[in-house]
């Protein structure tokens, strides 16, 4: 039961007295253990009669528990998630301040509200400003219109447009100038853009005179 | 008809007898160390023995690891229970007194007792068990040589609580 190898030499002899002790009988009923190594037996006869489950090897799905499989899908998805990570480019956010641009001149109709369309004007032409005129000194079909150059609006064309603009009647120091090449305004304050609408030339003025005081003609 | 293989077939059995004859005392004396209901530990074993396919190889370490499972499930489910009956509960002798021997058996049992779990579950494997020093090292979990280090000063610890009682010998004159 026992060796003395690997012992000191005055540990072999009280290793042969303690080795004499006998523990104590085992309480295991020989009886009922064979009882029940029949019983276990027998139930597992019974397993084998009713179609030899117990002796089939389960599958390699059946082996693959759950959390096994569940455990592989979350290595995979972390692995495919830094790869992403990795190859993906890095975006870092940083403030940039830069000089506030010029506020673009606002393109009001005649009642003062924005036109809605005003991005439609042509981008080659000079840009203008249309206000609604307000001096009671107008005529009521001449107050309808002043249309001037934006103020430090300084595109040359403006300039050269504010010069060659018809004046009103009524206000030759007030020049006018339409909304653009193609379209006019009528007396209504809205914007024309019939496709039949005669445009106006900047050099006629009588045909600026006729379109601001047509009942005087 | 000749009914198909079953689990448990007539070698099976034969071994379980021979491990209760041969092992059985010893195995409770194992069991002991952690729970109350040794023979329940040892019996359990035996019958996972029978149904274990193909047969252990070496079925005396293979039943002391058994042991060994279900008795520290067995202390898990008992811990509670005992903190309470604890105090009450009968000192239980772990060896048998026969005439004779050169050691006395409640010495050996509060001896052994008074050895830390490590050290005292090597000594009943290796002494009672007779478990080589590789088996003892795989059941506890640790090498061989560890094993019969504790081996060697669990048996310094106890020869010193029997040292009074230790007759003479050529190899040890101390005593």
């Amino acid at each position: 039961m026992f060796s003395h190898e690997g012992l000191p030499e005055e540990l072999k002899a009280f290793e042969a007295e303690l080795a004499a002790l006998r523990p104590v009988v085992s309480r295991v009923s020989r009886d009922r253990l064979m009882y029940r190594l029949g019983v276990q037996s027998a139930l597992a006869r019974l397993a084998v009669d009713d179609g030899g489950v117990a002796q089939q090897s389960p599958s390699w799905w059946q082996r693959l528990h759950l959390w096994q499989a569940a455990a592989l899908v979350l290595a995979c998805t972390s692995l495919a998630l830094g790869a992403l990570l990795i190859a993906s480019p890095r975006y870092i956010d940083r403030v940039v301040y830069l000089p506030r641009p010029a506020a673009p001149p606002q393109t009001l109709n005649a009642t003062g509200a924005p036109l809605d369309r005003a991005g439609e004007l042509d981008a080659k032409q000079p840009a203008l400003t249309i206000v609604a005129a307000s001096r009671s000194r107008l005529k009521p079909n001449e107050r309808w219109l002043t249309a001037m150059a934006a103020p430090g609006f300084d595109y040359p064309q403006n300039a050269e447009l504010r010069a060659r603009a018809p004046r009103i009647a009524s206000d030759p120091g007030t020049p006018i100038i339409a909304t653009d090449q193609r379209h006019v305004a009528n007396p209504s304050g809205k914007v024309d853009r019939s496709p039949g609408a005669t445009p106006l030339r900047w050099s006629d003025h009588r045909q600026w005179n006729e379109f601001l005081n047509p009942a005087s003609h | 008809m000749q009914p198909p293989q079953t689990p448990m077939d007539e070698a099976a059995i034969q071994l379980v007898q021979q491990m209760l004859a041969q092992q059985g005392a010893a195995l409770e004396l194992y069991a002991r160390q952690w729970c109350q209901a040794p023979e329940d530990v040892v019996q359990e074993a035996l019958l996972r023995l029978a149904r274990e396919r193909p047969l252990p190889e070496r079925p005396v370490a293979w039943l002391y690891c058994s042991v060994r499972r279900g008795a520290l499930s067995a202390a898990r489910g008992a811990s509670r229970r005992q903190r309470h009956e604890g105090a009450a509960a009968k000192p239980v002798e772990w060896f048998a007194g026969d005439l004779g021997q050169a050691l006395d058996a409640e010495l050996a049992t509060a001896s052994l007792d008074d050895l830390p779990l490590a050290e005292r579950e090597v000594v009943v494997t290796r002494l009672w068990g007779g478990l080589s020093f590789q088996e003892v090292g795989e059941l506890v979990g640790c090498s061989s040589s560890a094993a019969q280090r504790r081996y060697v000063a669990a048996l310094a610890a106890l020869r010193e609580r029997f040292g009074v009682r230790c007759f003479p010998t050529k190899d040890c004159p101390k005593s």
